[in-house]
């Protein structure tokens, strides 16, 4: 199997936001492509990585190949990714190497094993439907999640018909974003409920989406009452990256 | 049980096993992390930490407490499952919990169970070999599933005569309960030594155990005089082992807390069957409430051991009596003596009692007035340093002025 992607940096994100939930993941390799997924062990947010065949530079397979991988060791070696840098990936059991190729050519191959009898959960496929769907340009969604978690641990969306509302609060203080298509902050926003909507999250887990708004085309956001949040990172070379974050309990 | 519970109320079902949940920062990452949000299908949870028996005191310190906190905070069900509920470890977790007991599973659903695998795995299985094979399971349906697999799978049927040749009775841990009814109820010394052998206590809980209940079980005067008698013996026998190491002495110590016991009822030998409800013993219930308490004056009696160069038990006899006069009668003293011995709050209030609130003002009175003092003190000390500063300079300046005047060594040539 060999693989060589465009921007390494893709992969740096999603690999850390996949390594915050659980050590070890199952990489998924056929002939759609790339497929990573992970579920936290308390089953409170879930991870969707992807990554079409046609979004690799070169995509070389034999059959159909299910990796387990240690995210603590790839991500060790992705930190190491610089902006302009390129992602190759080849497997020939038990070792996988991953190198980061420069601007200039040189290429860094790093080595290690694939880990040998895990037994991996089998993560459902959610079926959800959900009344509010938004468009964050990326930057918006980025600089809303800052504001929030200088303030508070928890955020609670607030759908009304024309806009949507960020809102975290502490004992001191409390902030509301709003965020609308008049605003220019949405660019898509579709409200198909009958009552205003809302539910709450713990921050904690949108961290790590924060940081690959920065490399993201555009942020989906679905939601409704009682419901998870769905947060899709629209990624280049038409990848993309799903979070699934469970409401809390009040 | 736990996954019919979830399935019927349609919860989502989070499992941590025993080797999940040693440590503090596992409980903190899965359960209470689980325990104030919804599943990702929107459904409720049910948090199930099978066999919390499994942790242990020292070794994975702070879990019990990860696990308190866990039942403070959470929005869902706890469940919770242990081998041995009556374990020292779990004592806090007892007193928090609603504890439901797991009866063993009676002849009749056994054998029922028993004999409708034999149909759905298309075995012959004789009568008597399946309650044979229910007399070794002592109400224990997976074992009783176990052996009825053992001799299906090696013959294709089940009868009698190959039971008897294949399987062999389990030595099975009895619970305290148990062991105290296997104890009275003996007809012979073999069986007392028995449960005290394959009991899940250690030797001293076994000894409080009986200490609590003897006189539930034995109502006759000179039988219980007679049974405390030899308890009384058996602890002799222990200490003797704790003291000189000699675990010769143990045999001793179990024929009386075992068979002495057993054959001390004689006058009334109804009493070694009269069905009972046997207790916790109260002194480790007592114990284990005032444990703070106890740990708290340990530490007082170690700052003042070490102050006053007396040992621990000469401090907490001689002197902590006299020291709770003085704090619940001379709170300015005290409040005083507890600053000079650096007392935590903790301990002032285990010392003074009701006037602990009046004490603790006062030191933190006195607090303010050191502090000021200090500060005082040493805005003096900067001033006096920044006077012998000054007086410094001016004195190198008088003698560079000296110098330049008086134009000594090479100067004076230089000026030339």
């Amino acid at each position: 199997m060999r693989l060589r992607f465009i921007d390494a940096r893709v992969w740096r994100y999603s690999i850390a936001a996949l390594e915050d939930l659980v050590e070890t993941g199952l990489m998924e390799v056929n002939e759609n492509g790339l497929r990573m997924k992970a579920m936290d062990p308390a089953h409170v947010a879930m991870i969707d990585f992807h990554i079409p065949r046609e979004g690799f530079d070169i995509f070389e397979i034999e059959r159909e190949e299910k990796i387990p991988v240690s995210l603590e060791v790839m991500i060790k070696i992705l930190r190491r990714a610089g902006k302009k840098d390129e992602i190759s990936l080849s497997y020939e059991p038990p070792n996988i190497n991953v190198g980061l190729i420069s601007p200039d050519g040189i290429e860094r191959v790093f080595q290690f094993t694939a880990i040998s009898g895990a037994g991996f959960e089998e993560i459902p496929e959610l079926s959800l439907e959900f009344p509010v769907e938004a468009s964050v340009i990326p930057q918006a969604f980025k600089s809303s999640y800052k504001v929030l978690s200088e303030v508070g641990e928890v955020i609670e969306i607030i759908a009304r018909k024309d806009k949507m509302l960020f809102t975290s609060s502490s004992e001191l203080t409390n902030v509301e974003i709003e965020l609308s298509t008049e605003t220019n902050l949405l660019t898509r926003y579709e409200f198909k409920a009958d009552n205003d909507q809302r539910s709450k999250y713990t921050l904690d887990y949108f961290d790590k989406m924060a940081k690959l708004s920065m490399i993201s085309e555009s942020i989906d956001l679905y939601f409704g009452e009682g419901l998870p949040v769905k947060v899709v990172a629209r990624l280049p070379r038409g990848a993309w990256l799903t979070l699934y974050v469970a409401p809390r309990e009040e | 049980m736990v996954e019919c519970l979830a399935r019927e109320f349609g919860y989502e079902l989070i499992e941590m096993n025993a080797s999940d949940f040693r440590r503090s920062r596992d409980i903190d990452r899965v359960a209470i992390k689980s325990s104030d949000k919804l599943s990702l299908d929107g459904r409720k949870k049910i948090i199930l930490m099978d066999e919390v028996d499994g942790i242990y005191e020292k070794i994975d310190a702070g879990a019990i407490d990860a696990i308190l906190r866990l039942i403070e905070e959470t929005k869902f069900p706890i469940i919770m499952t242990a081998n041995d509920p009556w374990a020292n470890q779990l004592r806090s977790l007892r007193e928090n919990v609603l504890m439901i007991g797991l009866k063993k599973l009676g002849k009749r659903e056994i054998l029922e169970i028993l004999r409708r695998i034999c149909v759905a795995e298309n075995i012959i299985c004789k009568e008597d070999a399946l309650e044979y094979i229910y007399n070794l399971s002592s109400g224990d349906l997976r074992s009783a599933i176990n052996d009825l697999q053992a001799v299906a799978e090696g013959f294709g049927k089940v009868d009698l005569d190959l039971t008897k040749t294949i399987l062999r009775r389990r030595d099975r841990e009895l619970d305290p309960f148990e062991t105290l009814r296997n104890i009275f109820g003996s007809k012979y010394a073999w069986q007392a030594k028995n449960a005290i052998t394959n009991t899940s206590l250690d030797r001293d809980m076994l000894l409080e155990w009986l200490n609590e209940n003897l006189p539930n079980q034995i109502q006759d005067p000179e039988d219980l005089w007679r049974a405390y008698e030899n308890l009384a013996k058996a602890t002799i026998y222990t200490s003797r082992i704790i003291r000189t190491g000699d675990w010769d002495l143990l045999s001793y110590a179990i024929d009386l807390m075992g068979p002495g016991i057993a054959f001390a009822i004689k006058n009334n030998e109804k009493d070694k069957w009269r069905w009972v409800k046997y207790s916790f013993p109260e002194r480790i219930r007592e114990l284990s409430k005032t444990k703070e308490t106890r740990e708290i004056l340990n530490s007082i009696a170690s700052i003042i051991g070490a102050r006053e160069h007396i040992s621990r038990l000469r401090a907490k006899t001689d002197v902590i009596p006299f020291l709770r006069i003085i704090f619940q009668h001379n709170t300015d003293l005290a409040a005083k003596m507890a600053l000079s011995y650096g007392l935590t709050d903790h301990m002032i209030k285990i010392l003074a009692g009701e006037k602990s609130s009046e004490i603790l003002r006062k030191i933190k009175e006195y607090q303010t007035f050191i502090q000021k003092i200090s500060h005082e003190k040493e805005r003096e000390h900067e001033k006096r340093e920044e006077k012998i500063e000054k007086e410094k300079k001016t004195k190198k300046e008088v003698k560079k002025e000296e110098k330049i005047s008086g134009q000594t060594g090479l100067d004076k040539w230089w000026r030339r």
